[in-house]
Order: structure tokens, then C-alpha cells, then sequence
């Protein structure tokens, strides 16, 4: 059994090893252009977790069937929870995305499918919300990513669910900031257009003199990490501006923001990156007690002494590089996933 | 000259955008309305040298803060629930400028007379849609068929429908046109009248999304003789819009969309001397030369996991 498992692992990294190469070829169909350069280095990492799975002494037991509700615009989620289902035993799985994510993930299950046959089999698509719901009935387990709206939903289902919902990671940069870190904070913000919940949004600062050397390093990272095809720079331009009143400054760049403020200002604006200039630890910690309920990420340049309930705590650059044992929230690990 | 007279002078003559007294108006109101100074500030905007280069003000801070240049003597105020209003200021010298405007805006069409479903100013006196009507009585003469903006008895409002002479214009919102329509449809009643219609947009009003075509196939069967045309306007802009380049809507020079491509409504419309001229609109265009279609309001997106503040 356990041979079986080793085996199906080894396929998987064959198929995805596969895949990366297409992608990196341009071979592979997809309506948003994605940041190329971020989604090679991530499957890259992906492909070199399949050795923790492989280290595994005990191999959890799932459904034979899930059905799979992922967001928009972060096309991640699949490679991050694919391993678990090969190891846990599910036979099929079905991917509800986004409409116009169809491509990619079409391209992204045939190379799949053609390596692990029978044993997984994957399939997925664009469904309205309502048949969605109806179809995920008939599977054995639902597993869902999105916001409130989801999550009454996943609160209705008598079937077995898991939901993980909406979020967003944070910055504490505690020492000078050195044109390295402010560039790998950068890389941190720009990823996936500021749109996934690893993206880090603000960024809490005890240097108040680095605003030029910041912006010469997002300035340099955004031609390494560009708008995804599907970014508006005019509807993030339109978020920040009608929150103004609470910035001491507003950089615009060629397709970021760049604000700084004394607080916290709620905006959810694509690409962009909020500063709060703080002189305490207490600051920080008054935020986090506020919104820790929607902590995903914290990156920082020192050591995390407060209780959080950041599922991840790494460097700067290194929010999307989740750790191998890592399954979207905190306290989630692969032998309690199916616990529910 | 007074900076007033000159704007009201290039609203009425003007054939080109000039981008001189636009850097002018800017700046008065930059002096004169310190909210408008600070964003303008926060942006890093300190001389103003190109239109292009300043950031355009969102027409969301309408509803929260009083924005005016001058001072303000009564105001209008936008369609909406409670506390997402706008209010927008104004005072005889401002109205002076939305006279100008809106009857150079107001396409030539030959018509005497104009029926209007959009109530009377005396009934509906914070509505700058009323207002304009009321400008136009100046010019035509004005008929109220309707005193609200909700038609209560549409028996009532087939038979008024029944005065308007051949040849007229009538004013409809987008909301009274679907509503009238679908009840001419139910009671199989048809108009065979040759009028112009003008619908004035507004198509978050209705019950479900409608496509300005969807709206208008349905209300020309009704209407079967008549020509339909859009206005785009909204209480924060002063100017307003006419859809007589080819079924889209066409800018002026005193109110210049800026917006490149497709994108957010980005607009300069002199009239708003005593407000802001540079607006940012949450509405979707696309733009073909001088002439730009609404694609409608932004929509929230299939976002990501990212979580979205409210």
C-alpha cells in the first residue's frame, strides 16, 4: 500500500515536472497571463515538497471524492493540495474555478491526468454558484476558498466541508531596511497582484527614512513580477484615491501604489502597498488583536514575539513559498485536514 | 477677465480642449476648496503643469464632504439610500455655468416641444435632472406628464401619452421607459406617434442589468415610430452626455473624457468651476476618438483569497 502511494508520488512529480517545462515553454493555454516568473519558481518548490511527502512514516485516510471550490486569480491551489489528495487516498476530484481561468487549469489536468491515469482523476470547470452547490453534493467531501457568501453555504452542507476563508498577510520590517529586504518586500506585495491571501498588503515600518529607496524597489520588481493580463490599474487608482484623507503620501508608479500612513487603512486595492510608519511594538500588536481573525501571512526581518493567528511566519520574499506541511490555515496539518 | 467669465465664455464657444484655463481652473480650486488642496497634495501635485499628470478625484467624496468653491446657497442631491447620496452644492453663479452646459450640451434636434416623465423642479427641487428641464424651458416649451420619478398610475401616464404631438421630444429615465414599456406590452396598447426619446441612463436603477439594446428592442415595440437616444449625466457633473455618435455617446471640449482606451471614466468638465473639474467616475469606458460608450459601473471580480475590506 505504502509502495503504492511512493509510486503515485514519483508520477506526480513526472507530470508536473512535465507541466513546468510546457509552461516554461509557453506551451501552456491560459486567458490570464500570470506573473511567469513567480508560478515557475513556485511549482519548482512544489516539486521539491514531494520529497516530505515522501518521508512520511503514515499516510492519511480521505474521501474517494472531493469536490473543490478555489478562488480567483490565484492559480496555486491545486498544486498545493494535490500531494495530500494523492496520499490520502481520493480516487476523484472535481475543481470549480473562475470562468476565466478555464484555460489554464484545462492545460493544467490533461498533462496531469495523462500520468496518473486512473488513481486520481481530475476534472474541473467553470460551473454558475447555484449548480455548483448541487453538484458538490454529490460528493463525499467539499472542500471551498472564497468569502462570506461561500461560507454560508459550506455552513448549510450536511456533507462533510472544510472552508478556508478570505485573508491577508503583513510586513513588520524592524531594523534599517537595506535595498535587498525593501525589494524582497516588494516581491511580496506585487505577487499574484497583491490579490492572493499570502500577498503581504501592509507593511508595518520602524525606518521612517526609506521611502525613495522603497520605491526604487518596487519600481524594479514590478517589471519582474507585471500586472497579471486581468489587472485595472484604474480601479486600484480609484481605491486608493477615495481613501486620500488618511495618507501623509501617495506614490503612483507605472502599475502600483505605493501609500504611506500613520494607521492602518482598510484597502483592498490590487498592487498596491500600504506603509504604516509605526514607533511601537504596541501598534502593531493593537492591529493584529483587531484583525487576527483574517491573518494568513506575516513576513518580517526579525523574530516574531507575539501570539498571532498567521498560519505562516517566514522572511521577506518568502510568503508564497509556503512550507511542504503547510494546508492554509494554522493548526491544520495533513493528519487532521479530513477531521471536520 | 474674471475666471468665471472666461469658462463661461469657452463653455459656450469653445471648439477645442484648453489645456491652459483647465491648469487655471484646477488651480482655483485647488485655492479655494482645501479638501481638493490636500488630495491634490497627498498625491505629491504641487504646480500643476499637465492636465494628464494630476490624479482624477473619485465623485464617491460627494457624498461624505461639502465640496464647493464659492459659497454654496441650496444643493442637489443624487438618487440613493440615505447616507450614499451626494450632495452637490451650488449657487446662482455655479447655475449660471450649468445653463451654459446643459443647452450647448442638448443636441440640435429640430423639436418645439419636449414632454417630460422626469418631474417638475418645483416637485423634485434637489434633482439637477429636474434642474435641466427647467433650463430647457428656457428654450422649449416644457411638459410635465409625470410628478415623480416612480410612474404610480400607469394607466394615467398611457393617457397622457396620448397629448404628446408627433415630431416632440420625451424624457424618460431609464427605469419609467422599461416600466411604461412593459405595461404597453401587458395591455397590448402600441404608439405609433414619430417621436425622440431620450432615456436618461441610470441602469443601476432597474431590477436586473439591462443592455441599453435589450431596453430599447423592448421599448420600440411600443414605440414603433419613435428614435431612442441616451443621456449620460449624473449630479456631480455639471455637463452631460448624448449618445448622437452612432448610438454612443459624444464628448465636448468643455467636457473632455481623458479616460485612454478602456477604463474608468476620467473626465474635465468646466461647468464644475465651483466643485471639482477633474472627476474619476466608477463607471467602465471604452473610448473611439472623440465619442465613448458606458460599459457599465465596476463590478466586483472574482477576486482572489485575498480578503476584501467593506
Amino acid at each position: 500500500m505504502r509502495e503504492d502511494v511512493l509510486l503515485l508520488l514519483d508520477r506526480y512529480r513526472l507530470a508536473l515536472s512535465d507541466f513546468l517545462e510546457r509552461l516554461k515553454v509557453g506551451k501552456i493555454k491560459s486567458d490570464v497571463q500570470y506573473q511567469q516568473n513567480l508560478l515557475v519558481s513556485l511549482i519548482e518548490h512544489y516539486i521539491l515538497c514531494l520529497d516530505f511527502y515522501k518521508r512520511l512514516e503514515d499516510f492519511p485516510s480521505g474521501p474517494e471524492k472531493v469536490f473543490v471550490f478555489l478562488p480567483g486569480n490565484v492559480p496555486v491551489i491545486p498544486f498545493q493540495l494535490l500531494p495530500f489528495l494523492l496520499i490520502s487516498g481520493v480516487k476523484e476530484v472535481f475543481f470549480k474555478y473562475p470562468r476565466r481561468e478555464g484555460s489554464f487549469y484545462a492545460s493544467l489536468f490533461q498533462v496531469l491526468n495523462s500520468y496518473l491515469g486512473d488513481s486520481l482523476k481530475m476534472e474541473g470547470g467553470y460551473l454558475e454558484h447555484t449548480i455548483a452547490f448541487e453538484r458538490a453534493k454529490n460528493y463525499c467531501f467539499v472542500i471551498g476558498f472564497g468569502g462570506e457568501s461561500l461560507q454560508k453555504v459550506f455552513e448549510a452542507y450536511e456533507i462533510p466541508s472544510k472552508f478556508f476563508g478570505s485573508k491577508f498577510s503583513i510586513g513588520i520590517l524592524q531594523g534599517k531596511a537595506d535595498k535587498e529586504v525593501l525589494e524582497r518586500v516588494a516581491w511580496d506585495n506585487l505577487a499574484f497582484d497583491t490579490k492572493g491571501c499570502l500577498s503581504l498588503r501592509v507593511l508595518f515600518s520602524f525606518d521612517r527614512h526609506m521611502r525613495n529607496e522603497l520605491w526604487q524597489a518596487v519600481e524594479k520588481v514590478s517589471k519582474i513580477l507585471p500586472p497579471e493580463s486581468d489587472f485595472r490599474f484604474d480601479e486600484s487608482e480609484y481605491e486608493v484615491y477615495k481613501n486620500f484623507q488618511f495618507f501623509e503620501e501617495i506614490k503612483k508608479g507605472s502599475n502600483y501604489f505605493i501609500v504611506f500612513s500613520k494607521n492602518f487603512v482598510e484597502l483592498s486595492a490590487p498592487r498596491t502597498l500600504q506603509i504604516v510608519e509605526v514607533s511601537s511594538i504596541g501598534e502593531i500588536e493593537e492591529f493584529i488583536s483587531r484583525y487576527n481573525l483574517y491573518l494568513q501571512g506575516i513576513a518580517s526581518d526579525g523574530p516574531i514575539l507575539f501570539q498571532s493567528n498567521a498560519s505562516i511566519i517566514t522572511d521577506f520574499g518568502k510568503l508564497q513559498f509556503t512550507p511542504c506541511n503547510w494546508y492554509f490555515e494554522k493548526g491544520v496539518n495533513y493528519k487532521n485536514f479530513w477531521e471536520v | 477677465m474674471r475666471l468665471h467669465d472666461k469658462v463661461a465664455r469657452y463653455i459656450n464657444e469653445s471648439t477645442e480642449f484648453d489645456e491652459e484655463l483647465a491648469i487655471e481652473v484646477v488651480e482655483f480650486q485647488k485655492r479655494k476648496i482645501p479638501f481638493y488642496a490636500d488630495f491634490l497634495r497627498v498625491n505629491g501635485i504641487d504646480k500643476i503643469r499637465k492636465i494628464s499628470e494630476i490624479p482624477f478625484f473619485p465623485v464617491e467624496f460627494f457624498k461624505k464632504y461639502e465640496i464647493f468653491a464659492d459659497e454654496p446657497e441650496n444643493y442637489f442631491e443624487s438618487s440613493g439610500t440615505t447616507g450614499n447620496r451626494s450632495r452637490v452644492f451650488y449657487n446662482s453663479r455655479s447655475l449660471e455655468l450649468y445653463k451654459i452646459s446643459a443647452l450647448r450640451s442638448f443636441p440640435n434636434f429640430s423639436i418645439r416641444r419636449i414632454y417630460s416623465f422626469v418631474p417638475d423642479f418645483k416637485v423634485a427641487n434637489r434633482s439637477s435632472l429636474a434642474y435641466m428641464l427647467k433650463i430647457f424651458e428656457e428654450k422649449y416649451e416644457v411638459v410635465y406628464l409625470n410628478d415623480s420619478y416612480e410612474i404610480e398610475n400607469f394607466e394615467k401616464a398611457v393617457r397622457n401619452l396620448e397629448k404628446v404631438e408627433e415630431g416632440s421630444l420625451l424624457f424618460f429615465t431609464s427605469s419609467q421607459l422599461l416600466r411604461i414599456s412593459e405595461y404597453m406590452i401587458e395591455k397590448g396598447v402600441k404608439f405609433g406617434k414619430k417621436l425622440l426619446i431620450i432615456e436618461t441612463g441610470g441602469y443601476k436603477a432597474l431590477k436586473r442589468r439591462y443592455i441599453r439594446n435589450e431596453l430599447y428592442s423592448l421599448a420600440g415595440s411600443v414605440f414603433e415610430n419613435s428614435e431612442f437616444y441616451t443621456e449620460y449625466g449624473m449630479t456631480e457633473l455639471f455637463s452631460q452626455f448624448y449618445s448622437v455618435c452612432k448610438g454612443i455617446y459624444k464628448e465636448h471640449p468643455y467636457a473632455k473624457v481623458l479616460t485612454q482606451g478602456e477604463g474608468l471614466l476620467k473626465v474635465f468638465d468646466f461647468a464644475n468651476l465651483y466643485t471639482v473639474s477633474a472627476l474619476l467616475v466608477p463607471d467602465r469606458v471604452i473610448v473611439k476618438g472623440k465619442c465613448f460608450d458606458v460599459l457599465g459601473r465596476v463590478q466586483e471580480d472574482e477576486r482572489g483569497c485575498a480578503f476584501t475590506f467593506r
